[in-house]
């Protein structure tokens, strides 16, 4: 392995692959800046023009507080749902291979393929039949959104947990069957610690998917729930708020953050262990 | 097969009931029914479908998206497949910095990200600024308002994407088969060619498929990114079901879609075996 | 006996609310009770009696309209006004309509939604007992609909980077020697086509049957200095960040250009299309009478003037406009006062009630690239 990493050829990938990741972030070189701008529209605000007045309204009145408030709420949930039912699923059709079991693969990438607009135009109606059939209100509701974002995020869940079976070893999951393991005994304690990074992936994207989501949230809510793509859209037809550029930039710094603390603990947890 | 082997392949079916109930009553149910539509308006029959053959705004468009898509998708499998590999072999530390960076955009919401694309990327914008100024180009390229930005736009957003998943199947690579093929002589180029490359095959396909049928689905990028000139079929089909309501041509081209993609995982599974690339043994 | 019936219609709301009965067999009750299903208390929607709806568009809007008109509305008739900036787009309210699940009483949308929908039987009709047809412009009402408020097309352009000429006219967008830069129109086709019909000849009173071939021909004659835009903000973000330096926009848009540009942007009503947007009642909608009445009181010139300092929307009271005469600042924004609306073109609403879909599709297909 050292060998490997030292090759010249390696070096040249790994610079490569910086270079892509400073691709990724270039639109952030122009986000933050913007969030400084003393316009009441999106701008780059000039040398010494600073300003911070799209904070202002953002912390003023708690309008913005509330949308990320709902927001993550329902990402929250939405991704709880969409991981456990698309992980649960993901293992069940690795080891199934009829053509039922085929349908079934298919069918879990059916949110992921029919346009946003119908996926909001079936959920609309399935809601109202909902509430008419049981008398339960998923229009407007945290339940409503959860549900949908939920299923929408599903492909993406059990996608990246396949991708993530598909290099696992077998055996691994024959041996603790054949020593006398239950399906949850085997699935808890050999199958899902080997899912990690590709149930972690699937929460990522089914969390983002939620965050970012409008066109359903249009379709499915009114005035009850108002998360933050609707605060952002809302308005379009006269300015682009920069308020929403302090947004990402808030939540970029507390990602940062999270992130910076993750590391400080754990340094600090391999020191410990090590005194 | 044993009975207990048998029963052992029946239990897995219980994990995948709730998925499938859920899905088949909240889901597949109303969208069969919005789908239906393709043949019930505004008159019953295949009206609609005729337009895919005499509307010529139609194929159009169609031509556009499937031309955005792969283009799109193929940059997006090739960046991403190196930040994958790199993010596989590299020390801990140097992974966390490299996830940091791939999982900061996505906070910044679709919709900045395009008017940032858009600052950037415009006539006076950075990206010419530094063309002009170190001399590549004469002239500031016209890099926005059309399909170069559209492009630019939906592969920074799909990067992501395909890195994540792509990366969870390499970590599953056993590398010490590339060790093992560099001990027996084959330099760092031919052993990731001939060992890591195919055993990565699979994962690369199950990447490309989402990256491509996420890309489908696309249309505020497009949107802003694209001058008004390179309409997509999700937007179009929300130009059908929103604002002139003819909701028979918008169901019809969602199954126009559908059948696509379906037709895409068949011809897939003639060449990677798809059950594989889900996993299943 | 009359007490005896309402109670029968009061319980037969609380039975539909409870969801016992659906809302045909309620309405039934209601009807054979001689009681109308509002005075009942409630339709159905979890909305209280003497609540309306009002869907609009969305940013400023909200509370440009709850000022203007909902908060005077409350205050004459104790009937609260909740302004839902979802946006009313036809297909959502096609959708509500279809499931019997309307939640707004009241939508703003173009006068030829008004007609379109209305004859497709999504609208309830206006009750012109209580509204008055006077007090709009001449044949700006309809079975379906009534105007609310009037915007216009207008030709914007930045003045500074033509080093002062300016152009008058829509031939001056094709006129790219002259007046270098890019232009911008509505990617949707409304405004461009009678923009671009007229600049390759037209004259204003032969513009429709809009002849889209020929107004296509126009655009494409530019097609490497066009980029169209989707929503307000993107029009305004053009001009602002230079991208453009003539276009069809709206005039809303215009106005607030000019202010945030210290008049470096400006426009002119010449050949601008005149058109009114419209008050619609979505059939089945949960207080459809106290709706109509909101529909009146919104007819007062004085509500009508504070959207317009709001937001920039014409008043469709003639009367309203003509109070504008002493108000320099005001006048210049209104497409509706007299100077302004004599230069303008009305967009034909009865052709866009037939054509729209066409014009969109044949306009999108038209400007697309490859």
């Amino acid at each position: 392995m050292g060998s490997e990493r030292t090759s010249w050829q390696f070096c040249l990938v790994v610079g490569l692959a910086w270079l892509i990741l400073l691709f990724l972030l270039l639109p952030i070189l122009v986000t933050v800046p913007v969030s400084f701008t003393p316009e009441r529209y999106v701008s780059m605000p000039e040398f010494g023009d600073w300003s911070l007045r799209p904070y202002e309204s953002v912390f003023s009145g708690d309008q913005w507080l509330n949308s990320m408030g709902q927001s993550f709420v329902i990402a929250c949930a939405a991704t709880a749902l969409s991981v456990v039912i698309g992980t649960l699923a993901a293992v069940g059709l690795w080891r199934l291979s009829s053509r039922l079991a085929d349908m079934v693969r298919w069918l879990a990438l059916l949110p992921l393929i029919v346009p946003p607009v119908v996926s909001a135009l079936a959920f609309y109606q399935v809601f109202v039949q909902i509430k008419r059939l049981v008398g339960l209100r998923m229009l407007d509701s945290y339940i409503g959104l959860i549900v949908a974002h939920g299923i929408l995020a599903i492909p993406f869940v059990v996608i990246t947990v396949s991708a993530a079976l598909a290099n696992m070893d077998l055996r691994q999951e024959q041996a603790a069957r054949s020593l006398g393991a239950n399906m949850r005994q085997t699935l808890w304690h050999v199958i899902l610690p080997n899912l990690k990074p590709g149930i972690l992936a699937g929460a990522v994207f089914a969390f983002i998917l939620s965050w970012d989501e409008i066109v359903v949230t249009l379709f499915v809510t009114s005035r009850r729930i108002f998360t933050l793509p609707r605060r952002i859209w809302s308005g379009i037809r006269e300015h682009l708020d920069p308020a929403i550029a302090a947004v990402a930039t808030l939540l970029i710094a507390v990602t940062i953050i999270a992130v910076v603390v993750a590391v400080l603990m754990r340094r600090r947890k391999e020191a410990s262990q090590e005194g | 097969m044993t009975v207990l082997g048998s029963r052992r392949i029946d239990s897995y079916w219980v994990l995948v009931l709730p998925l499938l109930l859920l899905l088949v009553a909240l889901y597949v149910y109303p969208v069969v029914k919005v789908l239906v539509v393709s043949v019930t308006d505004p008159t019953t029959g295949l009206g609609n479908y005729e337009l895919l053959a005499t509307n010529s705004g139609i194929q159009k468009m169609l031509w556009v998206t499937l031309r955005i898509c792969v283009i799109t998708s193929a940059i997006t499998m090739l960046l991403g497949y190196i930040v994958s590999y790199v993010l596989v072999h590299v020390g801990e530390r140097h992974r966390l910095w490299m996830m940091l960076f791939i999982l900061i955009p996505f906070w910044v919401s679709v919709l900045i990200r395009s008017f940032s694309w858009l600052i950037l990327l415009r006539p006076d914008g950075l990206v010419n600024d530094v063309l002009v100024g170190s001399g590549v180009v004469g002239e500031p390229l016209d890099l926005v308002r059309n399909e170069i930005g559209v492009v630019i736009g939906m592969v920074h957003y799909m990067l992501p994407i395909a890195v994540l998943p792509l990366y969870a199947n390499m970590r599953g690579i056993d590398r010490s088969l590339v060790a093992a093929a560099r001990g027996m002589g084959a330099g760092p180029f031919e052993a990731f060619w001939r060992v890591f490359l195919p055993l990565s095959l699979a994962g690369v396909a199950g990447a490309g498929l989402l990256v491509f049928i996420f890309s489908l689905g696309f249309f505020v990028t497009p949107a802003i990114l694209g001058g008004g000139k390179t309409i997509m079929i999700a937007e179009y089909v929300s130009i059908q079901i929103l604002t002139i309501v003819k909701w028979g041509t918008g169901a019809m081209l969602s199954v126009v879609l559908l059948a696509t993609v379906a037709l895409l995982l068949m011809a897939m599974s003639r060449v990677i075996n798809v059950r594989e690339m889900f996993g299943a043994k | 006996m009359t007490a005896f019936l309402k109670d029968c219609a009061v319980i037969a709301a609380d039975n539909l609310r409870s969801g016992r009965i659906d809302r045909r067999t309620f309405t039934k009750i209601c009807a054979l009770a001689g009681v109308a299903p509002a005075a009942a208390g409630l339709a159905g929607r979890a909305q209280a009696a003497g609540e309306i709806v009002v869907a609009n568009w969305g940013g400023d809007a909200v509370d440009a309209y709850a000022n203007g008109w909902g908060i005077p509305f409350t205050e004459d008739t104790g009937v609260e006004v909740i302004i839902d900036g979802a946006g009313p787009l036809e297909g959502k309210i096609k959708a509500m309509v279809d499931e019997d699940n309307v939640i707004w009483d009241i939508t703003d949308n173009d006068m030829f939604s008004a007609m379109n929908l209305g004859r497709q039987g999504y609208l309830e009709k206006l009750d012109y007992s209580i509204i008055d047809k006077d007090k709009v412009r001449p044949g700006y009402w309809h079975e379906y609909g009534i105007c609310d408020y009037n915007y216009s097309f207008v030709l914007a352009y930045n003045k500074d980077a033509f080093d002062g000429d300016e152009p008058t006219s829509w031939a001056d967008m094709l006129d790219v020697d002259r007046f270098p830069g890019k232009r911008t129109a509505w990617q949707y086709g409304m405004g461009a086509a009678e923009a671009f019909a007229m600049a390759s000849g037209v004259a204003p009173e032969n513009l429709y049957p809009i002849d889209i071939p020929r107004a296509l021909g126009a655009a494409q004659s530019i097609s490497d200095d066009m980029i169209y835009w989707g929503s307000g903000a993107e029009s305004q973000q053009m001009f602002l960040d230079g991208e453009v330096t003539m276009g069809c926009i709206w005039h809303t848009r215009a106005s607030v250009l000019e202010r945030d540009t210290g008049g470096a942007v400006t426009w002119t009503w010449a050949d601008g299309l005149f058109c009114p947007a419209a008050w619609l009642i979505p059939r089945g909608a949960p207080n459809v009478d106290d709706a109509q009445r909101f529909i009146a009181s919104a007819q007062d010139p004085a509500g009508q003037i504070e959207v317009l300092k709001a937001l920039g929307n014409g008043p469709a009271n003639p009367e309203g406009s003509a109070m504008l005469v002493d108000d320099p600042e005001l006048s210049r924004i209104d497409p509706g006062f007299a100077p302004n609306l004599a230069q303008q073109v009305p967009s034909d609403q009865e052709y866009y009630s037939h054509e729209f879909d066409n014009l969109l599709g044949a306009w999108l297909d038209g400007i697309a690239t490859g």
